[in-house]
């Protein structure tokens, strides 16, 4: 399982990762623009939401979603402007797909069965029946492949390959997001990508 | 030599462009195959911004103002309550009182007040008696004490 992270973030150089451009729209959240927080919202909707599906899934991903902005404008006022605001809202959204999957730990395994099922359907009738359609069957079968194998990881290995190898960002940024030192970044991301590799070549991936 | 699983090793071997080649091909997979989330549903912003308007932000001044208006209305009940038990208290005692003494006749009165002289002037002559026995106490002590040093020597 996830932990919850509730610690704060307690530095921030800003010479090495400049002047958040969020900042302003924070300021202007906080005396209650909600049409900043609009602005907010378009800057990192897809992000957040990407971010959830890869550790979630699809299962109420609107849900999850709605959960992380809202309580991201619920905790405006506890946010500590040195800090990184994208940091900040990821930390939201780690937390509440912790909490989600705390709740679904066990509907999970079975909805995978029925995945497996469906996706041993698809392979087996659609890749067959139309040429003309199998490259993108084909990378629908490895997005399928690279979802299960996702979840064929723990929790905290997930956590830091979804977050560095996924969504592309910088491990001293993962270690402030998950509250480890960097040190165990790296390590978690080195056996995290040793175990998919192993997941996936037994798939039949050539890699 | 540090051990090869240990945060310590991959904190000073590993970082950003950490180059395995083990791991190339896998990111290059990954990238190329990275599960694309579905899209929201067409009313979903609509949804959200309805949700967050009902929480509107209170600014920092309303924030920092907030215990003081959540205390200050027991600040105002305790004492008014403490007053009010106060001049129930005083007022109750009062009735009472008018009560007994209006319920009192003359001549009741003053069989009271005889009675208040009498148990006085009994009092006053147990003080005489208790007086008189104490000084005859001191001069038996006197006695004593003279005797005394008689019955060492």
């Amino acid at each position: 399982m996830f932990n919850t992270v509730t610690t704060h973030i307690k530095h921030h150089n800003p010479t090495n990762l400049g002047v958040d451009p969020d900042l302003s729209l924070v300021q202007a959240c906080l005396q209650g623009d909600s049409y900043a927080f609009k602005k907010l919202y378009q800057r990192h909707h897809q992000k957040v939401r990407s971010t959830l599906f890869q550790l979630c899934g699809s299962d109420g991903l609107d849900d999850l979603v709605q959960d992380v902005f809202l309580r991201a404008w619920k905790g405006l006022p506890k946010f500590r402007q040195t800090a990184q605001f994208a940091t900040w809202l990821y930390r939201i959204a780690f937390n509440v797909a912790s909490d989600r999957r705390k709740v679904l730990a066990k509907m999970r395994s079975q909805s995978i069965s029925v995945e497996d099922e469906q996706l041993a359907n698809l392979a087996d009738v659609d890749l067959g029946r139309n040429s003309d359609h199998q490259p993108a069957l084909t990378q629908m079968h490895y997005q399928d492949l690279m979802q299960r194998g996702l979840a064929h990881l723990s929790d905290d290995h997930r956590a830091v390959l979804v977050l560095h190898d996924l969504e592309e960002l910088p491990q001293k940024e993962i270690a402030e997001i998950l509250a480890i030192p960097v040190g165990t970044v790296k390590s978690r991301l080195f056996h995290a990508r040793s175990a998919i590799k192993k997941f996936l070549e037994a798939q039949g991936v050539e890699l | 030599m540090k051990d090869r699983n240990s945060d310590e090793y991959f904190d000073k071997n590993f970082d950003e462009s950490f180059d395995d080649p083990s791991h190339q091909s896998l990111l290059a997979f990954m990238k190329q195959n990275k599960p694309i989330a579905p899209s929201a549903d067409a009313d979903f912003e609509q949804r959200l911004f309805a949700e967050i308007n009902k929480y509107p932000q209170r600014s920092p001044q309303q924030t920092a103002h907030q215990p003081l208006k959540r205390w200050l209305p027991m600040m105002l009940i305790i004492p008014t309550a403490i007053a009010a038990l106060v001049s129930l208290n005083w007022i109750n005692g009062r009735n009472q009182y008018q009560m007994a003494t209006n319920q009192i006749s003359d001549a009741e009165k003053l069989a009271i007040e005889q009675s208040l002289i009498n148990s006085w002037n009994m009092t006053e002559d147990n003080t005489l008696l208790t007086a008189s026995i104490s000084n005859a106490s001191a001069k038996d002590v006197q006695i004593l004490q003279d005797l005394s040093p008689l019955e060492y020597e």
